[in-house]
């Protein structure tokens, strides 16, 4: 493990998880479809991020990427398969009779907003609890195939002094598995391991 | 008469969404832009009723062109300011900046529909 002890990885384990919930409640309200919030096997916080990690789709893959700005930084990946965006859709928009084009426009609009709304949540919290100054940028969308995206978040999560950790947001209505892949720099564990050694600091503070 | 509404957003998604739900309202959208630049660009030109500000565009922050437009170039516009971000302190920031509300997305179309319509009253 290394750059936790094991009160700050419980710790930092709180503080994303909190901020993870507000995602998940916040993606709930923006796509109008119940939200679970799940950690696969294993909720981890490391060093290295395996590929192994990054939950396989046969289809071409929609890529949002959000750059964390401020006294942390890091970045955010949420990848949606064509069905999943179908699903969000269907759900916000009901009766949809959308063109092939004006269909694309709309979805494409619409993932980069709920990665906008879902960022935020991890961020406001972050924030909050640490009392900094940190705010993500704008979205942004590739489609590509799944193993392109696979590399590009390999490529963006080859740093030094970076944290990963990583949850599914998941609904049984329109079967939506989306990973949420985080990485932060050491100013997050610097945080975690100031506001550790403060018992009486709440989590929604 | 319509009152008329500059929308400064860089998600084409929110535009849209803002836009119509405002026009079923009887209010006029004049310009809409998604960056900051065009954005003041637009503002200064229609000086409008209302503006609704996102507060993280492409090439600077909501609270600078509140602060530019209210502080610097002193135009009457109330502002709106809708963003994800939620933190207290950029609220705050926001409000110092002639910001007159803040909505934290998500929310639903109700709440924005109130919230302007309350600016007015």
């Amino acid at each position: 493990m290394g750059f936790f002890t094991d009160i700050e990885m419980e710790k930092a384990k709180d503080i994303i998880t909190f901020g993870l919930l507000e995602s998940a409640k916040s993606l709930e309200v923006f796509i109008k479809l119940e939200i679970r919030l799940d950690f696969g096997d294993d909720f981890s916080i490391s060093e290295n991020l395996s590929n192994k990690n990054i939950t396989a789709k046969s289809d071409e893959v929609y890529l949002l990427t959000s750059e964390l700005i401020g006294e942390i930084k890091g970045t955010s990946y949420l990848i949606l398969s064509k069905e999943e965006v179908k699903s969000i859709m269907a759900s916000v928009y009901p009766n949809n009779e959308f063109t092939e084009e004006k269909y694309i426009k709309k979805s494409n609009a619409l993932v980069l907003e709920t990665d906008n709304i879902i960022t935020a949540g991890v961020m406001k919290n972050l924030a909050n609890i640490f009392n900094y100054r940190t705010y993500g940028g704008v979205p942004q969308l590739n489609i590509v195939n799944h193993n392109e995206a696979v590399r590009i978040i390999s490529e963006g999560t080859k740093k030094d002094d970076y944290v990963f950790f990583k949850a599914i947001l998941s609904s049984k209505t329109g079967n939506i598995k989306a990973d949420f892949i985080w990485l932060l720099d050491k100013a997050f564990v610097e945080a975690v391991k100031k506001v550790s050694k403060n018992r009486k600091i709440s989590l929604t503070s | 008469m319509q009152r008329k509404v500059v929308i400064i957003d860089d998600s084409a998604f929110m535009r849209e969404f803002i836009e119509e739900t405002l026009e079923d309202e009887g209010y006029e959208i004049v310009g809409m832009a998604a960056d900051g630049d065009s954005g003041i660009e637009l503002a200064l030109e229609h000086e409008p009723d209302l503006i609704t500000l996102d507060n993280v565009l492409p090439d600077m922050l909501g609270m600078d062109i509140a602060r530019i437009l209210k502080k610097e170039e002193c135009i009457r516009s109330k502002i709106i300011m809708i963003s994800a971000l939620g933190q207290d302190d950029v609220i705050a920031e926001c409000k110092a900046n002639g910001v007159e509300d803040y909505i934290v997305k998500p929310f639903e179309e109700e709440d924005l529909i109130e919230k302007v319509a309350n600016l007015f009253n």
